[in-house]
């Protein structure tokens, strides 16, 4: 099994953003989690171009963190210190439109908003979502075209086996081993990958 | 999260995960039919796109829920059901729905009308200039709200981001009746995706009202949606929400549940007082305490806008007269209107809207009802505001008209005028009936509620709790006309509905119990009485959080008892429990505080201690006069118990002064000819008697007499006692002829209205013996 690694581990991400001259590292970093941060940002109630504008500043302030103190998973999961950064920023447009009529989470009130367990919700949904997409990335460059269009027809969009198997020109048996060995393969990058994130 | 290590373990939750990404981020769905579909919107429940009909070129938004693709049946069969219903719905403040289907790959969609516009939440709404813009938008999705309450459609889900501001400033409001049920398909389909579901929730949370998040509620209504909007209009005065969606998650919900918001004035000082007032009544944490419809909410934004009087502040009449006089700069009969626009509030907002506009029901049948009630609640309030307007002092020429003409005046134009609709008809005579009860002519009252139940009757063949309502109002008046037989068989026949209806332990049975301890005290069976009281007490106290005023009067009333049948004590202690109730909230059940006072008062009284009850009585009409002005009824009788202390304590030149300032009161409110007039002057009288000016006290007791013929029946206990107790009077000062006359009428009252048997009948015909002995008439005497 081909297993396509190169420097694309989290912490070697990471590490190559500190050095802060790697424009292709800028990019991936941005492919990686701009998803998951203008979704976690949007459900914050904040307007489509705000939403973009947020996940660039999260981005920034992250690059420059990390290359300012050398990001440290020994002090506190990548995933709590990311989201602490992204509440702030949101937050921070957030007061910043406070002069018109904004909603939700403004002022003071965004402190506490941390521990709040929608927040936290929020959070976990678009980071599973977020590690989903990244290793169905992964995915892509491991399995045939047939056996992901089994799996997206069968097991995703819920078609009937019997009639996937027929456009696809497969068994039904070979539609039920494409769901299940890419789902035990995506289980197992999604648990690398948290491992990896620290 | 206790799962969130191995979620990507467990293959469900994978899959759940992968799911909910590739429709969150994923490509564009097929839906035939449909072409060039753009992602325009995306929410917890669904994405929406913008998309171009095939066949007829014409854009349109479809909303495809998420996870919907494997579903229960009957959830499709709901979803369906509740599109058909939003399709009926036209209003150009409304989204209108136009079709449901399900996309390529099984997923539920529909279609709506496409609506450039930027939702409420974006800076647009009430960032403009002009300062009534945004009210003039809030009054416009009012009046959308309405239309689909009318049609029996509850949105549920009132929110910034489900209204959408277009271009012109108008709103549109989205996921009419369909907000909720988004999230319920997703609940059924997934019932394990506990964390999206929590997600969406908290989105609404801020605008849920408190009966949303108690789990316990049954159903909602209309009233609901009032509370939703006033959250948006909360939003709109100071800023920010009532209650911040922040921090703890139970605490949160605690406050909605409980808490009152912050005044908006004590937040920006800038905000109007009307304002205020109707962003708080719409934030009752009581549905029943808030606007009962969300049209009352719209005219009173819109009379807001006008600068007229606002309707939430009509229960309070010193209100209405401080505007009214703004407006008409004329006095002529404001007493007239003042009493009406009481009556009004009370009567037909607490009585009428209270039954009204129940829609929340799956079946149709109910919606139907629905619509009905609406009509009902709209036309009888129209025809109660005719009839206030009749006695506009603008429109009226004449001074000196009286509520009770008014009334008269009301009750002819209902005959023939609501032929094919007797449940309006009905509720428009309990509210006359109650009104002529409380200005003492019980036999009008009589009339008008047995009328409103044959009107009920007429469409509800069986009996049934509305006609048992109006049974309990027909027997209290019953009471008050000492037909104690026929209002005993009317409350039975009540309660047992009741009770078959709600069980022994509603409060709506409590309310039958409660008359009928009424009815035991006017009796004289007091320990019957106090039982009855009793009981209701501990039903309403179970329901004390809901609805503390029943609770209130119910320990007022049995605290009355108490005090008159000399148990100080304990009545004082049922007082003093329900000074605490009152004082939890006063705002709200200030109202109360003066029958509290009364009857403490009136126990300090009977035990002889004039200068306390002084006291207190002093402190009662201070209250009374600050939130009242000095145009109450309560008022007169404040005034009574005050003359009545100065008499006790031999200062009666002061006690007459009070007793005309009573009567000063219940001529302005209505009218001498009345029995509240008649105490009143009987009071002045007997003043003017302990000073010794016994021909003018005479005139003036026989003025009162006079007035008490013309206002009871012959035969009434009010007439018997004022004849026996003047006969008294006279007798004492040695004036026989005339104490023969009166002795003698109530001698023969009493043989016919308690029976020749009675020891009332027995006192009666002694005393007047007596009398007939000092005037040398022995032979009568025998």
């Amino acid at each position: 099994m081909l297993i396509v690694m190169e420097n694309t581990t989290h912490a070697t991400l990471l590490a190559r953003l500190a050095e802060g001259v790697d424009p292709t590292a800028w990019r991936e970093f941005h492919e990686r989690y701009a998803d998951l941060l203008r979704g976690f940002a949007r459900r914050h109630g904040l307007q489509p171009a705000d939403c973009d504008d947020a996940t660039q500043e999260i981005l920034l302030a992250l690059a420059k963190a990390v290359g300012k103190f050398r990001y440290d998973p020994a002090k506190g999961k990548f995933r709590s210190y990311l989201k602490t950064v992204a509440l702030r920023t949101v937050f921070r447009i957030l007061r910043q439109k406070k002069g018109a009529m904004t909603l939700e989470l403004t002022g003071e009130e965004a402190e506490t908003a941390a521990d709040d367990p929608s927040t936290e919700s929020w959070w976990e949904e678009e980071w599973r979502q977020y590690h989903v997409r990244h290793a169905m990335r992964q995915l892509e460059s491991e399995f045939n075209e047939q056996d992901r269009m089994a799996f997206s027809q069968y097991a995703v969009k819920g078609r009937p086996a019997a009639e996937t198997a027929a456009e696809l020109g497969m068994s039904v048996d070979q539609v039920y081993q494409a769901k299940s060995r890419i789902l035990r393969r995506l289980s197992a990058l999604i648990a690398r990958q948290i491992e990896e994130e620290g | 999260m206790d799962n969130e290590k191995d979620w990507f373990a467990d293959r469900d939750a994978l899959l759940e995960n992968l799911k909910a990404s590739a429709t969150h981020w994923g490509q564009v769905p097929e839906i035939p039919g449909f072409e060039q579909l753009v992602e325009i919107r995306r929410g917890g429940q669904g994405v929406v796109y913008r998309a171009v009909q095939t066949s007829t070129k014409q854009t349109v938004a479809i909303k495809v829920l998420l996870d919907s693709a494997t579903r229960p049946d009957e959830t499709e069969q709901r979803f369906n059901r509740e599109i058909e219903l939003a399709v009926t719905l036209r209003h150009p403040g409304i989204v209108r729905t136009f079709d449901r289907g399900k996309t390529a790959d099984g997923r539920l969609y529909f279609v709506m009308e496409f609506v450039e516009g930027v939702p409420v939440d974006d800076a647009s709404f009430g960032a403009t200039g002009e300062d009534d813009l945004p009210l003039t938008q809030f009054a416009a999705i009012c009046e959308a709200v309405h239309h689909a309450h009318q049609h029996g459609i509850i949105h549920r889900d009132l929110k910034p981001s489900n209204i959408l501001i277009d271009e012109k400033g108008q709103p549109h409001i989205l996921d009419f009746g369909i907000a909720k049920l988004t999230d319920e398909v997703r609940a059924e389909t997934h019932p394990e995706s506990a964390v999206s579901r929590t997600g969406e929730f908290l989105g609404s949370l801020a605008w849920a009202s408190p009966e949303q998040i108690d789990p316990s509620t049954a159903s909602l209504d209309t009233r609901t949606d009032v509370y939703s909007l006033g959250v948006i209009l909360y939003q709109l005065l100071p800023g920010r929400l009532p209650h911040p969606i922040s921090g703890n998650l139970r605490r949160t919900l605690n406050e909605i549940a409980t808490a009152p918001p912050p005044r908006p004035r004590s937040i920006s000082t800038g905000i109007d007082d009307d304002l205020e007032t109707i962003v708080l009544r719409c934030l009752a944490k009581d549905p029943a305490r808030r606007y009962q419809t969300v049209a009352d909410l719209e005219r009173d934004i819109e009379r807001f806008v006008r600068g007229e009087p606002i309707e939430a502040k009509r229960d309070r009449p010193w209100y209405v007269l401080r505007k009214t006089v703004a407006r008409h700069k004329t006095a002529a009969s404001l007493a007239v209107l003042l009493f009406l626009s009481a009556l009004i509030s009370a009567v037909a907002m607490g009585m009428l809207y209270n039954r009204a506009v129940k829609a929340e029901d799956e079946a149709r049948s109910s919606r139907d009802e629905a619509l009905v009630q609406a009509h009902k609640a709209e036309s009888v309030s129209a025809f109660l505001q005719e009839m206030i307007a009749s006695s506009d002092p603008m429109l009226s020429p004449d001074p000196s008209v009286t509520v009770r003409e008014v009334l008269d005046s009301a009750a002819r134009n209902i005959d023939g005028r609501f032929v094919d609709q007797p449940e309006q008809e009905a509720a428009i005579r309990q509210v006359l009936g109650d009104a002529y009860y409380h200005l003492g002519h019980f036999e009008l009252a009589e009339k008008q509620n047995r009328r409103a139940i044959e009107a009920l009757r007429s469409v509800q063949a069986d009996q049934g709790p509305a006609i048992a309502a109006l049974q309990r109002d027909l027997a209290v008046v019953l009471t008050d006309l000492r037909r104690f037989d026929e209002a005993e068989a009317t409350l039975e026949t009540a309660l047992a509905t009741s009770r078959e209806r709600y069980g022994d332990n509603h409060s709506r049975t409590a309310d039958c119990v409660l008359s009928l301890a009424e009815l035991r005290q006017a009796q004289f069976r007091f320990p019957e009485a106090h039982d009855l009281y009793g009981q209701a007490h501990d039903i309403y106290a179970r329901y004390v959080e809901a609805d503390p005023r029943r609770l209130l009067t119910a320990l007022i009333q049995w605290s009355g008892l108490l005090i008159s049948c000399g148990e100080m004590e304990r009545g004082e202690e049922l007082l003093a429990r329900a000074k605490e109730i009152i004082d939890s909230d006063p705002e709200r059940l200030g109202l109360f505080r003066s029958g509290v006072l009364l009857n403490r008062a009136n126990a300090r009284f009977n035990l002889r201690d004039f200068e306390a009850a002084e006291a207190i009585v002093t402190e009662a009409i201070a209250g009374h006069e600050k939130v009242y002005g000095d145009e109450h009824p309560k008022l007169a009788e404040l005034y009574n118990l005050m003359g009545h202390t100065q008499r006790e304590q031999h200062l009666f030149a002061e006690a007459e002064t009070w007793y005309a300032k009573a009567l000063a009161v219940s001529d302005r409110l209505v009218g001498r000819q009345s029995a509240d007039g008649a105490s009143c002057l009987w009071n002045v009288a007997q003043a003017r008697w302990l000073q010794e000016d016994f021909d003018g006290a005479e005139a003036l007791f026989r003025e009162a007499i006079d007035i008490r013929r013309a206002v009871y029946d012959a035969g009434h206990h009010m007439l018997q006692a004022s004849h026996s107790r003047l006969g008294m009077l006279l007798a004492g000062a040695g004036r026989w002829e005339s104490a023969e006359e009166f002795l003698g009428e109530a001698a023969r009252t009493a043989a016919s209205s308690y029976g020749v048997d009675h020891p009332a009948t027995a006192r009666a015909r002694a005393l007047w013996a007596e009398c007939l002995v000092e005037l040398g008439r022995r032979e009568e005497a025998e």
